[in-house]
């Protein structure tokens, strides 16, 4: 016998609405309903990265100014201020601290502006460099020689108290240049 | 597959097991943060050896194996030496706190390993050595360095191969020129004065055939007479104050 | 064995599958398919059985987690009984998986086996391809050792690079601002669930469509392939050549499998797993990151590709190269199969394994990367240093100080990145040397800021002295100098 799923109606009969029908359309809305209720939570859950409005920075402090010595360019540590209490060593951040003279100072991301791989100082040539690709950079950040596209990413720093403060927070990329 | 098969896969999976197969991992194989490898004869390899060479083998700058110096320099000023290097010249800064790459316990975990090795402090029990530094003759009561002295030593002990003005002897062994003499501390000269440079056969303070050993005063003279040669503007062949002068 | 058959036969009027695996193992292949240019898809199907295997055993002592994953991987490697041995054989595992699959791409490629009506089995293999690669990038990542943290960073750079989108993008794959605990966590959900998942349910797609359009004969060159009438021929074939695969065409993948099998574990056992190589603390900066084999090509390419270029090719390289794969059977659909008469597929595959093998070789011996450590560590040979002035012996000393080692070899030891200076003074005359050295040029920094004049005049001298001993110095010949 023929049955028309959407009224319930089997052949022959011309019932309006049927219980059957009735309880059919009542089924597919609750689901759909129920189903993009459970899909915000999962979508909001996954891309939940994403719905930050605020930038990722905060000032951090890098120790006493007297720390650095002039005309000296250093390594120093820092902890990442955005950390989940299972990032371990990964959230301690390095980076190159220059003090030119005075309270001038120019800070350095650690990742090389090409793709990011740990730059190294060396004190005796004035120079940074890359081991990945071949990067190479002048003591004032400028780019001297290999694939980077610009010089080495700089953070913002002040000095407050005697202490040398510099707005991190995040990994610095090309689009994102702390 | 019999009882058989299964004891004998048993066995031989034990026997891998136990075995030391040559993919196998070992403990000296795990990766050491480089600021806590302490092992003497490595940072010696990784630090030193690039300018100081190996001993025995001719290297630019001065062999570290060579009992003399050593005895000389004791453990305490080379560890200074390497924490702070020497202004001016080649040698760099070691320490940390000077923007180094070692830390304070790898340079002792280095010093003690140069000393250990190469040092022999039983040769030198009854041999009076000169004070390292002109500071330290000072305080045993020498007099400062003259140039004038030192002229007179310089061609006693040091003419013979260095030419009796320091030009050489067919510029092999050409002193008297002002980049050289820049690159070069006072120490560094008083150094050479007293151990030599034996790979490269120059005598120590002692060695110099037929004569007497040197003095403390005449080491303190020959190095201020080495000093006075220093020219004002080293390194610029065409800086007028250098023409005259002739060549860096 | 009559209680086994018992059993069986009880299962089997439930399940009803016996039939289903019967058939699937006895239809009928043409014979000409019993090749041993076929063992390859069923071998990196075994690698990726047993990369399964090997991979739940680790992950039952492997912890997932940014502060402990490098320590569970050192108590795998010295304190779990064999614990060092199942890293191997996952690492190897996964080596012979990727250049199994590459085998099996190229040779699919070769025999035209994409055409009609194949179509569908090519595009849904070149999606395992990406699947399997995306499962080699996210593997490393969990080894979770420096090679790992620095390399989710030149990913994450790379994306980065995207207009518009490249901020939301790293900050969605790292999950958050950082290389962190939520990156690592991701990257194993991937791996463990996300893409085993796809990769089985792609796989069970390109067997059915294997099974349903059969297994290609080995190209005929006679028999070009001709839609109108290629089924009749295949069905034709088989009628009249078709052999059951088991057991008479899966002789040689056994015999090939088990031979994988024993290549991975002898691998395994001899050369061991891959590192974990250093802690990922990124303030140990004295690291030379670098991928697992199959990304060397494309960490060579990184470095040799010319800036301006860079962020272009990157970002649409791939998608190009990509599409045109999958685009295969669509851009040649009929045709000639045997690779004999198919110059152009012969010539590219030849250009494509020719050219990822040269990179790859780049990648491995990285000229371009400065050698650190030549510097302090690497003596001189004794042949610069004798005889020489004690202005030329300071000039030395010079060279190694301002790390001119770490770029420029001598006497075969020292850096790639410059030329070897072994008889530089056979090429540049000393004023072209000072020129040199203070201005640089080309891949050379300036060093004029950081010399000062007695430093030049040293070096230079000393350098003056580089040449073999049969050919003498250049000089300008313009030039009257009194030597010194």
């Amino acid at each position: 016998m023929e049955h028309d799923p959407t009224t319930g109606n089997w052949a022959g009969e011309t019932k309006p609405v049927t219980r059957r029908g009735l309880l059919l359309r009542a089924g597919v809305a609750l689901s759909a309903i129920g189903g993009a209720l459970l899909a915000l939570p999962v979508v909001g859950y996954v891309a939940g990265v994403l719905l930050r409005r605020k930038p990722y920075q905060a000032w951090v402090s890098l120790g006493p100014v007297a720390d650095y010595a002039e005309r000296q360019t250093r390594l120093a540590t820092y902890r990442n201020p955005f950390t989940t209490p299972l990032d371990g060593a990964a959230a301690d951040v390095p980076c190159w601290v220059r003090r030119i003279e005075g309270e001038k100072f120019q800070v350095f991301a650690i990742n090389c502006s090409h793709l990011g791989c740990p730059v190294r100082w060396f004190p005796e040539s004035g120079l940074f460099m890359c081991p990945c690709h071949g990067g190479v950079y002048y003591e004032d950040g400028s780019r001297a020689s290999g694939p980077p596209p610009r010089g080495l990413f700089e953070y913002a720093y002040r000095i407050e108290n005697g202490e040398l403060l510099v707005k991190g927070g995040e990994l610095p990329t090309l689009s994102n240049p702390v | 597959m019999t009882s058989l098969h299964v004891i004998v896969s048993i066995v031989l999976v034990i026997a891998v097991a136990a075995c030391d197969l040559p993919g196998r991992p070992t403990q000296a194989e795990r990766r050491v943060r480089p600021d806590r490898v302490l092992d003497g004869a490595a940072l010696f390899e990784s630090h030193c050896r690039g300018c100081h060479g190996e001993p025995g083998r001719l290297a630019p700058v001065r062999d570290l194996g060579d009992p003399v110096f050593l005895a000389v320099i004791g453990e305490g000023e080379l560890r200074r030496v390497v924490s702070d290097g020497v202004a001016g010249t080649p040698m760099p800064v070691f320490s940390s706190a000077g923007g180094g790459p070692l830390t304070e316990a790898q340079i002792a975990a280095l010093a003690d390993s140069i000393f250990a090795r190469w040092a022999t402090p039983k040769a030198f029990e009854s041999v009076t050595l000169p004070p390292y530094s002109e500071a330290d003759a000072r305080r045993a009561g020498a007099q400062p360095g003259d140039s004038e002295r030192g002229l007179a030593v310089w061609k006693d002990y040091c003419a013979e191969c260095h030419g009796p003005t320091g030009e050489g002897g067919g510029g092999a062994l050409r002193l008297d020129q002002g980049s050289f003499l820049a690159l070069t501390s006072d120490q560094g000269l008083r150094s050479i004065v007293i151990a030599g440079r034996p790979e490269l056969g120059m005598p120590s303070w002692r060695e110099h055939e037929g004569k007497p050993p040197l003095t403390v005063q005449q080491i303190s003279d020959v190095v201020a007479w080495l000093a006075s040669l220093r020219r004002p503007f080293p390194g610029r062949p065409h800086s007028s104050g250098d023409l005259a002068a002739g060549a860096p | 064995m009559q209680r086994l058959r018992a059993l069986y036969a009880w299962f089997d009027q439930r399940l009803g599958l016996g039939s289903f695996f019967a058939e699937t193992a006895g239809h009928l292949v043409p014979e000409s398919s019993g090749s041993w240019f076929y063992v390859f898809g069923s071998a990196t199907l075994l690698c990726f059985v047993i990369q399964v295997l090997t991979g739940i055993c680790l992950s039952l002592v492997y912890v997932p987690s940014a502060a402990e994953a490098y320590t569970s991987l050192e108590y795998l490697n010295y304190e779990v009984p064999l614990g060092w041995y199942l890293r191997a054989v996952h690492y190897w595992g996964s080596n012979f998986m990727v250049a199994l699959l590459s085998v099996h791409m190229a040779q699919v490629f070769l025999f035209g086996a994409y055409k009609y009506p194949r179509e569908l089995t090519w595009i849904s293999g070149c999606l395992l391809f990406l699947l399997t690669l995306g499962m080699a990038f996210t593997g490393q990542i969990l080894r979770w050792d420096q090679d790992a943290y620095w390399g989710v960073g030149i990913g994450m750079s790379i994306a980065g690079r995207t207009p518009f989108l490249g901020e939301p993008l790293v900050h969605a794959v790292l999950g958050g601002p950082i290389i962190g605990a939520a990156t690592l966590s991701r990257f194993f959900a991937l791996h463990v669930f996300v893409l085993v998942g796809l990769i089985i349910a792609v796989i069970t797609l390109h067997l059915r469509l294997v099974l349903r359009s059969g297994i290609s004969e080995y190209p005929d060159p006679d028999q070009p392939v001709d839609r109108a009438t290629y089924h009749a021929r295949y069905e034709d074939l088989i009628r009249r050549t078709g052999v059951p695969f088991f057991p008479n065409a899966i002789a040689k993948d056994l015999v090939f499998g088990a031979l994988v099998i024993l290549a991975i574990l002898g691998a395994a056992a001899v050369f061991g797993p891959n590192g974990p190589n250093g802690p990922p603390d990124p303030t140990l900066i004295h690291t030379s990151p670098r991928p697992d084999f199959y990304f060397l090509p494309l960490f060579a390419v990184f470095a040799l590709l010319p800036p301006y270029t860079e962020t272009v090719l990157m970002l649409v390289g791939p998608v190009i190269g990509i599409a045109l794969l999958f685009a295969v059977p669509f851009l040649d659909r009929s045709g000639q199969r045997n690779p004999l008469r198919r110059p152009v597929a012969c010539l590219a595959v030849i250009l494509v394994f020719l050219v990822l093998g040269s990179l790859a070789y780049l990648g491995e011996t990285s000229p371009w990367s400065p050698e650190m450590d030549a510097w302090n560590g690497l003596p001189l040979p004794e042949s610069a240093v004798a005889g020489r002035s004690p202005l030329q012996l300071v000039g030395a000393a010079v060279f190694q100080n301002k790390q001119c080692r770490n770029c420029h070899a001598l006497g075969g030891t020292g850096g790639a990145r410059g030329p070897s200076l072994d008889d530089v003074a056979a090429r540049l005359s000393g004023d072209q040397l000072i020129r040199q050295v203070l201005r640089g040029g080309g891949n050379m920094p300036a060093y004029a800021k950081q010399l000062t004049p007695p430093e030049v005049t040293a070096l230079v001298a000393w350098m003056e002295t580089l040449h073999p001993a049969y050919e003498p110095p250049t000089h300008e010949k313009t030039w009257r100098r009194k030597k010194p």
